[in-house]
């Protein structure tokens, strides 16, 4: 599932699964902004759920090209 | 004449020179002299065998303060050769701390250290209040050094209250702050540390979180009037979060002439420029004067879950994240249908999930029977006659989901390059955490890694190198006063160790917490004898009755 994106605004890239220092799971976010800059974005296990939920994404790889704003909506809850 | 003598010694003296045949001579507790030949008799002899005989290795982060309440050992750390601990790490302390206000810190201890609430009432008398009474209690029975930092979050609490953990503080409550700081430093803290993502039993910011950068600033120049240490525990999970707080440690080092630390620092395949870019910048502020050490574990970051608790670790596999949401009731009902399973197996690909769960380890410690622990679930499944998915599922069943599942190796496991950023002469070892994480995983064998890894494994640092940094080096960076060295009128704290198979041990639950709390822990590997200013307190027979440990006297 893709979401609907605005030209030029933030997108996921893609979603990976990364070990955090506290040996949860944790996702890594690869993120375009809206400058241009690719960068990672990680959250922790609670923050990951709400971000699948946010954007209706059934698995990290549902997060691949969803707008950053849901993601932030997500989190924002 | 010399109280040991300790004699057929491969000599690694801390300083990164070359080892040499030699012996090593100890009186009163300190290190009497040493060389390819000491001269007159000792009371003690001891042969070491040829293996090496190095200072005792300095552990710079660690979250020992309750155990060493009841454990002046700090169990396992001294067995693996580490003498000298500096617990109070991330902005938790025992002390200063009102009885009226341990319930909240205890808290906060629970959180980080995942310590059972019997720690906190069978183990130890509370007998303190201020600094000066915790050095007391803590000095009764200690075993290993202790170099205590003081935490920022309880120094908020002991001046304001309930509300440490709500507001930005009051002029006159940073000033009260500076004057309780002064006071720890006095009676032994070595420093000061403070966090910035930390979170307590409710999930709330510890109270260090809501000090602006003006109460950092004040506390600094407190530490500045002493030349102490700040330990910072930044936004590690952003690169460009942590670089400004880099800058902002420079500021303070800069300012006040303190040193500061910051941890973890850490290497994932998924954000692979983080970790330069972050050690970079820390190297361009050294460039400037200024004291910015980032501290780098060891060990690899390993993945830990059971169905008791969702886990992103199913993030790739749509069905198990739709099961694994619901609530535990909804959950387990959902893990019994065999409809809804036999999707999930689906989901988990053609291979029956082996390529994604056949290498997950089962983890003793749950409720999981003790012939499964240390299995991977390929063996299980295999022995089951399932897929992977299947078995993973029905073990976690039959067990009240309460299964531990490790995913080994997850993060900050690449050999090859993280042996040259260990290497580093601007980067600190140590981030350990030993005493915290308690029932995710062991703590404990760093050293151990740094030399079966980067010294006999990848050769990224030789073993002369491996010992300094985590003897001398750590003990100049924190100005601890004469540790790390094998240097006459130092400290007579030694390990002997094999070089050729020191290691850390397999992981493997105990239940030694008090209330028979468990926690993971590692033996260690290839150490022959640790000795602690002098007195023998550890051999592969066992500890000890030596209660030689003190609070670390500060250089300067």
């Amino acid at each position: 599932m893709s979401g609907e994106t605005v030209s030029g605004e933030a997108v996921v890239l893609g979603a990976e699964v990364t070990a955090g220092h506290d040996g949860e799971a944790e996702l890594t976010l690869t993120v375009r902004f809206e400058n241009g800059v690719v960068a990672p974005v990680v959250l922790d296990s609670e923050a990951g759920f709400e971000a699948l939920a946010a954007c209706g994404a059934a698995s990290a790889a549902e997060l691949a090209g969803q707008p950053w704003r849901r993601v932030i909506a997500g989190l924002a809850r | 004449m010399y109280d040991l003598v300790i004699r057929n010694a491969r000599v690694v003296d801390g300083t990164g020179a070359p080892a040499f045949a030699g012996e090593v001579a100890v009186k009163d507790g300190r290190i009497a002299a040493l060389g390819p030949k000491v001269e007159g008799q000792a009371r003690a002899e001891m042969d070491a065998g040829g293996k090496a005989v190095a200072p005792g290795f300095i552990d710079p982060h660690t979250h020992f303060d309750v155990q060493l309440l009841w454990d002046g050992a700090a169990k396992p750390s001294l067995e693996h050769g580490v003498t000298s601990i500096i617990p109070g790490n991330c902005s938790l302390s025992m002390a200063p701390l009102r009885a009226g206000d341990r319930p909240a810190v205890i808290g906060m201890f629970q959180q980080i250290e995942e310590l059972p609430p019997e720690a906190f009432t069978l183990a130890f008398d509370w007998t303190w209040e201020d600094w000066e009474g915790y050095r007391r209690a803590l000095e009764k029975g200690l075993a290993i050094n202790v170099a205590p930092l003081v935490g920022h979050s309880v120094i908020r609490v002991w001046v304001m209250g309930p509300e440490a953990n709500q507001r930005a503080a009051r002029p006159d409550e940073i000033a009260a702050m500076q004057g309780v700081l002064r006071q720890c430093l006095e009676a032994g803290a070595i420093g000061l540390s403070t966090s910035f993502v930390d979170v307590d039993e409710n999930a709330r910011p510890v109270p260090s979180r809501f000090a602006q950068f003006a109460e950092l600033d004040a506390l600094c120049a407190v530490l500045g009037e002493f030349g102490r240490m700040l330990q910072i525990v930044p936004e590690f999970y952003d690169a460009d979060i942590t670089i400004a707080r880099i800058d902002q440690l420079a500021e303070l080092s800069l300012k006040h002439g303190i040193p500061t630390t910051y941890s973890p620092v850490f290497d994932n395949r998924q954000t692979p420029a983080s970790v330069d870019r972050i050690l970079n910048r820390s190297a361009e502020q050294f460039a400037r004067g200024a004291r910015v050490w980032p501290q780098m574990q060891t060990r690899p970051i390993d993945i830990s879950f059971s169905l008791l608790r969702p886990s992103l670790f199913f993030a790739r596999l749509p069905r198990w994240v739709r099961v694994l949401r619901q609530p535990l009731e909804a959950r387990i009902a959902s893990l019994t249908d065999p409809e809804t399973v036999a999707r999930m197996v689906e989901d988990a690909g053609p291979d029956g999930g082996e390529r994604l769960m056949g290498r997950l380890v089962v983890r003793g410690g749950g409720e999981a029977p003790a012939h499964l622990a240390g299995k991977t679930l390929k063996e299980i499944a295999d022995a089951r006659g399932q897929s992977c998915a299947l078995a993973l599922i029905e073990v976690s069943l039959e067990h009240g989901l309460d299964v531990a599942f490790l995913s080994a190796n997850g993060g900050h496991d690449n050999t090859d390059r993280i042996g040259p950023l260990l290497a580093r002469p601007d980067v600190h070892i140590g981030a350990g955490d030993g005493g915290a994480h308690l029932a995710s995983f062991a703590t404990y064998g760093d050293t151990g890694y740094l030399f079966s890894e980067f010294v006999r494994g990848t050769g990224a640092l030789t073993l002369e190198q491996a010992v300094a940094k985590i003897t001398g080096e750590t003990a100049a960076i924190w100005g601890l006063k004469d540790r790390g060295l094998l240097k006459p009128g130092h400290a007579a704290d030694i390990v002997v160790f094999d070089p050729d198979r020191i290691a850390r041990g397999e992981e493997r639950p105990v239940f030694d917490m008090p209330g028979d709390g468990m926690r993971y822990t590692r033996d260690s590997v290839g150490v022959e004898a640790v000795l602690v200013n002098g007195e023998l307190a550890w051999t592969p027979a066992g500890y000890t009755d030596a209660k030689a440990g003190r609070i670390c006297e500060m250089a300067g």
